[in-house]
């Protein structure tokens, strides 16, 4: 008798629909799986096998082929055991056909047919959307996340027995209740005010964040750079909720997100080590899954060393820089994840770290220092708008001074210049002119005396105008003003780290 | 002009006998084992360098590794030398020569030969010198103190290193006056590459000076024996900066052996390369925080602009941010963040200021965030 259950695989971070066929026949007795499965489906015959039977149901000793339909697509990963084991109950004549209609399953088993959470439940719970699903049979624990699918009934369920009694009516469940919009979402404990003595950087911070602008931070070790970038998203403003779903969706395909959870509200804060390899910050596998760049998708991506990174490495940062997203390519598919990220990086003033250092002497010669600044190659310092170095603060600041302003203060701030850009580029619609807005007449003379006395290119001209937008926006001012690009240039310091002729 | 105008010169050679001179004067140079005292020595008995050279043999013959010495004095072409050396336009300046500082001659080891490009007029000298890896204050201070010097007719010496000495030949030629480099290579070679303009700019306003011959590379036992004649051209050596294994020390060893005034610029406490200074200073050196504290111990007329010390006039807070940003300055260099924290001002307008004051050239920003004010004064 044959059988066919709907479920779904992950390419990227959609999930394309599966037909699970399961046929049960004559012969001697087996259990084979075809349709370009991967090694972790192969192993779903043990599961299945003992899930069926530590359940109560029974398992035929005759010949079962289990097809994954479409044949071409490769299938990775526990979470087809559920529609397989459906399928043989099915076919079986377990459970009735009717039944299963309609419904899209996943789920990976445990030898006691326990229903484990998988990855991507809720690019699943879309994909039911999408192709009109009766309801969604998922574990319970990532029965949360797909439930912000509302047009999706999203049923619960623990254990293969729960699923079996839920479909013939003999305990159904109620669908999962959508997560609470958690508008009064947690706190992070990190705030602004715990930096001490360091008024510059973090003004730095806030221009960044309200200009949506990448930042670099260039300072001796131990001064707070890593602290710095970490208070970045608690001065963001809060996700949207379509930014939540985007991240959510990104954490469950990339298995990242807690059991039991709903919407991931807080800004990724993402800060791989300098040895990660190219493919992990872009995304790799057969299968390709998100890398570091996707998953700082709406949020914060810092790299702390940033000349100790690999070339190849850094190079991968040029396309969602640019564009917001990145491609994978792999033998069998093409995929483009989202990398809308604000970057962060730090890196010491010389190899030794202690260049401009006022208590220790930096032992490096000028020609190790340049040596050191020419790791970081033009096109990505060119895509970073601001660079600001970051001293070591005098001890008694930090001891002494009172706490700086607190993130949240920060944070409306920038809020409310966010908006005003947001307004702005509505009127002026998406022209090239929007990027720094409307520009004082006397602001114009300054920028190019400025460009004229510190040497600067057009692309540096550019992004200094960028920052001064940042900054009017901050104020609240219309058009960029002198003082703006007066204090824009600060935070321009690579521009003139060039060698000094003496 | 007394009779003894250079032992044993009594006034300065001219045409042949200067030539035979200093064709002499290189030979000696390409002799094994014999440094500058013995060359001297001889010279102040025989009378004549080209005596000596003519009579070697006869002079070492007491000695065990005379037949060395003897095999070297064949075998060397010094007008081959000579000869090279004019082809690079470099002058020879040896004893008797017109050029040659008396004061040089008598130290314990004057070097016998020097070749110059420019032109070597020394007149009242003094040596600035300091360490490579100076901060901020200490160029400034360097910067500062050659430019007064130098104003005040006085000829600037140091090393061409990088660090203090390069800002000390970079102040005395912003001054307008005159400046030597006295270099551990040949002065056609320019150590470190990054003073290649410095150089030229060195040899169109003073002079490149070193007892190596054209095309000697820098070798670490170089430097030591270059310091002896920073010290030997000057009247007295100032020391800006220094670790306490600093080449400065060994610069002011040679002062202190030839009998020249030292003099250090006191530095931070909490700055390692104020080590030197400071030790100095604890030892009796004399303290340099003006061109004029340096001038007066010399007996020399002061600098026109009386009284500009290092320090600045204080200045009460002004109303403007870049008043009250220069007000703080005027206590010494600082950071963006303490200029924030002691001005009151937000970060957005000290930042602004201090752009407007960078454009204006009244300030500049060193690595480090580190704002001073440019020629170390108010006035600047």
């Amino acid at each position: 008798m044959l059988a066919t259950i709907r479920s779904a695989t992950l390419a990227g971070l959609e999930a394309v629909p599966v037909s699970v066929e399961v046929d049960v026949g004559p012969g001697l007795p087996t259990f084979t799986i075809v349709g370009l499965p991967d090694a972790a489906v192969q192993e779903a015959r043990e599961r299945v096998r003992a899930a069926i039977r530590n359940s109560g149901y029974e398992m035929p000793p005759r010949r079962i082929v289990v097809n994954l339909a479409p044949a071409d697509r490769r299938k990775e990963g526990p979470a087809l055991d559920l529609p397989i084991a459906l399928g043989v109950l099915v076919a079986t004549g377990q459970l009735p056909a009717r039944t299963v209609d309609g419904y899209l399953a996943l789920g990976e088993l445990a030898l006691d047919g326990a229903l484990r959470p998988v990855p991507g439940v809720l690019s699943v719970a879309e994909t039911a959307r999408r192709t009109r699903a009766r309801g969604l049979l998922a574990p319970a624990a990532s029965a949360g996340e797909a439930a912000v699918v509302e047009e999706v009934r999203v049923y619960a369920l623990d254990s293969l027995r729960a699923v079996v009694d839920h479909l013939i009516g003999v305990r159904p469940v109620p669908p999962a209740p959508p997560p609470v919009c958690a508008t009064g979402r947690q706190a992070s404990s990190l705030d602004l005010a715990d930096v001490r003595g360091q008024p510059v950087a973090c003004r730095a911070l806030e221009v960044a964040a309200a200009g949506g602008l990448n930042l670099l931070l260039v300072g001796p070790p131990g001064v707070g750079k890593t602290m710095l970038a970490r208070r970045l998203p608690t001065i963001l403003p809060p996700l949207t909720r379509d930014e939540a779903v985007d991240v959510t969706r990104i954490y469950s395909v990339a298995g990242r997100l807690p059991a039991g959870a709903g919407l991931v509200w807080e800004r990724p804060f993402r800060a791989p080590h300098h040895t990660a390899s190219a493919s992990a910050l872009a995304g790799g596998g057969v299968i390709p899954r998100p890398g570091e760049v996707t998953l700082a998708h709406h949020g914060v991506l810092f790299l702390d060393e940033l000349p100790e990174f690999r070339h190849d490495a850094l190079e991968v940062l040029r396309e969602p820089l640019e564009e917001g997203l990145i491609t994978v390519a792999r033998v069998h598919s093409v995929v483009r994840f989202p990398a809308r990220f604000m970057l962060v990086a730090a890196m010491n003033p010389c190899p030794c770290g202690f260049r401009g250092d006022p208590q220790r002497s930096c032992r490096c010669t000028p020609a190790q220092v340049q040596r050191y600044l020419a790791r970081i190659s033009g096109p990505l310092l060119d895509r970073i708008d601001l660079h600001v170095e970051v001293p070591r603060p005098p001890t008694d600041a930090v001891l002494a001074g009172g706490p700086g302003e607190g993130s949240a203060a920060v944070r409306a701030r920038v809020v409310a210049a966010r908006a005003r850009a947001r307004d702005r580029h509505r009127y002026a619609g998406d022209g090239a002119t929007a990027d720094s807005g409307p520009v004082a007449p006397e602001a114009l003379v300054f920028v190019r005396r400025c460009a004229d006395r510190l040497v600067l290119g057009a692309r540096a001209t550019r992004r200094l105008l960028r920052v001064a937008r940042a900054i009017a926006d901050l104020e609240g001012v219309e058009a960029v003003q002198v003082a703006h690009v007066a204090e824009a240039v600060r935070y321009r310091v690579f521009d003139r780290y060039a060698p000094t002729p003496t | 002009m007394t009779a003894t105008w250079l032992p044993p010169y009594d006034r300065p050679l001219a045409g042949s006998a200067l030539d035979a001179e200093i064709e002499a004067y290189v030979g000696l140079t390409l002799l094994p084992r014999i440094g500058p005292r013995t060359i001297k020595a001889w010279v102040q008995a025989a009378g004549r360098a080209w005596s000596v050279w003519r009579h070697l043999p006869h002079l070492v013959r007491r000695r065990r590794d005379a037949a060395a010495i003897v095999a070297a004095w064949r075998a060397a072409r010094p007008a081959d030398l000579v000869a090279l050396a004019r082809r690079r336009r470099q002058d020879l300046v040896v004893p008797g020569h017109p050029a040659y500082p008396p004061r040089l001659w008598h130290v314990p080891d004057p070097p016998p030969v020097l070749f110059v490009r420019g032109v070597l007029a020394v007149g009242p000298a003094v040596a600035v010198v300091g360490a490579r890896r100076a901060s901020p204050y200490g160029l400034q201070a360097a910067a500062r103190l050659a430019r007064d010097l130098a104003a005040a007719g006085i000829t600037v010496v140091s090393g061409l290193a990088r660090g203090i000495d390069g800002a000390a030949h970079g102040g005395a030629l912003e001054g307008g006056g005159r400046t030597i480099a006295v270099l551990g290579a040949g002065v056609d070679v320019v150590y470190p590459p990054e003073h290649a303009h410095l150089a030229e700019a060195i040899a169109a306003r003073g002079a490149l000076v070193s007892e190596f011959p054209p095309g000697t590379v820098p070798q670490p036992g170089h430097f030591p024996r270059r310091n002896r004649v920073i010290s030997g051209l000057s009247l007295a050596v100032v020391v800006v900066e220094g670790t306490e294994d600093s080449g400065a020390l060994v610069t002011v060893d040679c002062a202190l052996a030839q009998g020249r005034d030292v003099f250090a610029v006191p530095g931070s406490i909490f700055s390692p390369v104020s080590r030197a200074p400071l030790a100095l200073l604890r030892d009796g050196a004399k303290m340099a925080t003006s061109a004029d504290d340096i001038l007066q111990e010399l007996q020399l007329p002061l600098a026109s602009s009386a009284g500009a010390t290092l320090r600045g006039s204080g200045g009460a807070p002004g109303s403007s941010p870049a008043e009250r940003v220069l007000a703080v300055l005027a206590a010494g260099p600082a950071t963006v963040d303490v200029l924030v924290a002691a001005t009151g001002l937000s970060p957005a307008d000290a930042a602004a200021a201090i752009t407007a004051l960078e454009l204006q050239g009244v300030v500049e920003v060193h690595p480090g965030q580190v704002v001073a004010v440019r020629g170390g004064g108010m006035h600047g």
